[in-house]
């Protein structure tokens, strides 16, 4: 049974406040994860771990990282909903650290390193309805004081409700936008240089980073059951859950701990590093490590620029709108935002010789609106892929980073300045010489 | 080059074998040391992943158990003048070796698209005890002042490899391996045998018992899941095939071996052919095979 007017229109702006929701909620939880991934150690010689655990550690930092791959997939598919029904990508959200009020995920977001506490907290942004398995009940009721699953349970319920919208309003009032303004995963960074992958390569899934076309209410709750299956679980126990998967962790954590009081798998890195003072962050004072760090800052928002134009382009062709996802996936994302953001956990926060490290901020240094007028925009872009080649080399070149990091932090140069050519050879400018 | 320029002396040298590539896979950054996205990883206390591509067993990095043994040789050298047809003994069974710390390289999509990858630098070495011939094939004969990251994508195309293809057919006859999921099986219950006895070794050899933990928690993924690319990936072919312009040195009786002087030259005349293709890609061992030839010119007496 559909709305009428002008409810329909009503429950609509109700969808899309709900959807922009959930794209900072995405983001927020995926920018963790990340932060976290990147603060255990690698290497023995690092200290307080053994060969052994090592092992166990590599496996944990997998998971977390399909987790966030797939936390990108979902912020995806919500930007996908949100312009299949005529709205705006979001990718806007709140500085970290933030209380649990600022987004319904009921737990305060913050850049914390690696630890029962922060897992147990990632544990809870993933956490189902109802828990089907007894066991983990109990365990989180060990865990956690009072613990009751509908504490923490907002995210599965804000999809819940998207899904009812979606499901009460009428299709022709709904999905109004055009369908090129969605990403759909198949093969972008090689069809983007007009090839095919080769005889007998699959398209369509991308190391798991599955985005499905929206175009009805059919393939919209499809969708968002995708990102709760994958999330919370779909009602039953499901091992693959991000649910279970971070309580696994948790529980071996736990035990290995036990086992072993001397075990910290997790570099030094302090809370909500951040290179400008804000209230509750960790202001980071080591002057190499700041350079580094705002490197890491731009191109993060002109990852995100990427994507607003990527999802809100106006009259860019088809081959333009490649270009865009060709840059900001692998290159940006693969090549310069993992790597720095693992550099940043072993640099020094503040004095060269103080133990504390720092990381990565997931801080805007600029606005990251759309801009309206693609000739504008375009070139907006490649002067930000120039300033950040510049800045590349900038910090490849400084004598004060630790020697063991200055081949990642060259590569990382080389990469943004590969990135500024293939760019302005697409529009076929040179915004510098 | 037309068949009336062709040159009537030419040295045609055929090799194959493993090699090894201790490279990092995406999703994770081409220079990932450990592994963490991707499929291949370094375990306990094995270096960090590089990315060269060995085609001789080095002292510094190790070979994983129970692999293929690492080491590509020549496996047919003869010596064509006119219609006369003569075996090189003395080259038959050279090692053949890439200098320099070669790489695929790729670089997560940013220089070619995946499976058109160059390998640089290229230098190529062919010894025996009698003959030692190396030639370099530089990306840019014109420019060699140009970085790699700067290198047009024309440029990397003609030296990069001619897409993936998946060739069953191809790998089961060069390597005698029809069956990877089966390999993989067998590779399997091998580790976890040997992890068992390194588990009741005293004193427990701690990096030992962390690579087989490692080695067998990754096969498993890969048998447990036919599509995933821990086992599908044996099956894909990359071919490669490209002239080779660059400096030549040779060491050792030349014209005693050859019965003539190999052209040196950077133009057509002077170009060395090489074509080669690898596959069979092992995740578990970090190694593939590798399979070509070298046809050089040479002028007689």
């Amino acid at each position: 049974m559909h709305l009428p007017f002008p409810e329909n229109v009503a429950q609509r702006n109700r969808l899309a406040e709900l959807l922009v929701l959930a794209a900072q909620v995405e983001h927020d939880v995926l920018c963790q994860y990340l932060f976290a991934g990147a603060t255990l150690k690698q290497n023995y010689g690092e200290g307080g771990v053994t060969y052994g655990q090592l092992e166990q550690m590599r496996r944990w930092k997998s998971t977390i990282m399909a987790v966030a791959r797939q936390e990108m997939e979902h912020l995806g598919i919500v930007t996908n909903l949100l312009t299949a029904i005529g709205e705006a990508p979001h990718f806007d959200r709140p500085e970290f650290p933030a209380p649990a009020s600022i987004l319904p995920i009921d737990q305060e977001s913050r850049l914390a390193r690696f630890s029962e506490r922060t897992i147990l907290r990632f544990v809870c942004f993933e956490m189902p309805a109802e828990l089907p398995d007894q066991e983990d009940a109990a365990y989180l009721r060990a865990c956690i004081p009072d613990f009751d699953p509908n504490s923490y349970d907002a995210i599965y319920r804000l999809y819940a409700e998207v899904k009812r919208l979606l499901e009460a309003i009428e299709p022709p009032d709904l999905f109004i936008g055009p369908p090129s303004a969605q990403f759909v995963s198949a093969w972008p960074a090689v069809a983007a240089r007009g090839r095919t992958p080769g005889k007998g390569a699959a398209p369509g899934s991308i190391y798991g980073f599955s985005l499905p076309e929206i175009s009805d209410t059919k393939s919209a709750t499809q969708a968002v059951d995708q990102v709760v299956e994958e999330g919370e679980g779909a009602g039953e126990h499901t091992p693959t859950s991000h649910f279970a998967r971070f309580l696994a962790i948790h529980r071996e954590l736990v035990a290995t701990r036990a086992s072993d009081p001397g075990f910290e798998p997790a570099r030094a890195v302090v809370d909500d590093p951040r290179t400008s003072d804000l209230p509750g962050a960790t202001t980071i004072t080591n002057p190499a490590t700041i350079r580094v760090s705002e490197l890491f800052d731009l191109g993060y928002a002109v990852m995100m620029q990427l994507l607003i134009r990527m999802f809100a382009h106006t009259d860019e062709s088809e081959e333009e709108v490649a270009v865009l996802e060709s840059l900001a996936f692998f290159p940006l994302m693969t090549t310069v935002i993992r790597p720095l953001s693992e550099i940043l956990t072993q640099l020094p926060a503040f004095g060269s010789n103080q133990p504390e490290r720092a990381g990565p901020s997931y801080t805007f240094p600029k606005r990251i609106d759309l801009l309206p007028h693609r000739k504008a925009a375009w070139r907006n872009l490649g002067l930000q892929f120039a300033l950040l080649e510049r800045r590349g080399f900038a910090v490849a070149d400084d004598l004060d980073n630790p020697e063991p990091v200055r081949p990642r932090l060259r590569l990382v140069a080389e990469q943004l300045s590969r990135i500024r050519l293939t760019f302005e050879n697409a529009i076929g400018v040179e915004v510098t010489s | 080059m037309s068949d009336a320029d062709y040159p009537a002396a030419r040295l045609i040298l055929q090799f194959e074998g493993w090699c090894q590539i201790r490279q990092a896979t995406d999703p994770d950054p081409s220079d990932e040391p450990r592994g963490s996205s991707g499929y291949t990883f370094a375990f306990g206390d094995e270096p960090d992943l590089d990315r060269i591509i060995r085609l001789q067993p080095s002292p510094e990095v190790p070979v994983r158990s129970h692999g293929w043994p690492i080491g590509v040789a020549v496996t047919s050298a003869v010596r064509y003048e006119g219609t006369t047809r003569s075996s090189v003994d003395a080259l038959t069974g050279a090692k053949v070796d890439l200098l320099g710390g070669p790489k695929l390289e790729n670089r997560n999509f940013t220089l070619t698209p995946v499976g058109y990858e160059p390998i640089v630098p290229f230098e190529l070495e062919i010894g025996s005890a009698a003959l030692t011939i190396r030639r370099k094939a530089p990306l840019n004969v014109k420019d060699p002042t140009v970085p790699l990251w700067l290198q047009p994508e024309d440029v990397l195309l003609a030296q990069g490899a001619n897409g993936m293809n998946f060739e069953p057919e191809t790998i089961g006859k060069a390597t005698g391996i029809w069956d990877s999921r089966l390999v993989a099986e067998e590779r399997l219950a091998h580790l976890q045998r040997d992890l068992e006895a390194a588990r009741r070794r005293e004193p427990p050899n701690d990096p030992e018992i962390a690579i087989l933990t490692g080695r067998i928690a990754e096969l498993t993924i890969g048998i447990d899941d036919p599509t995933d690319r821990r086992v599908a990936n044996r099956y894909w072919v990359e071919r490669f095939g490209f002239d080779m312009l660059g400096d030549v040195e040779v060491e050792g009786d030349e014209k005693g071996v050859l019965g003539g002087t190999l052209v040196r030259g950077s133009d057509d005349q002077g170009a060395w052919h090489v074509r080669f293709f690898m596959g069979a890609w092992d995740p578990d061992v970090l190694s593939a095979y590798f399979v070509g030839a070298l046809d050089a010119p040479y002028a007689e007496g």
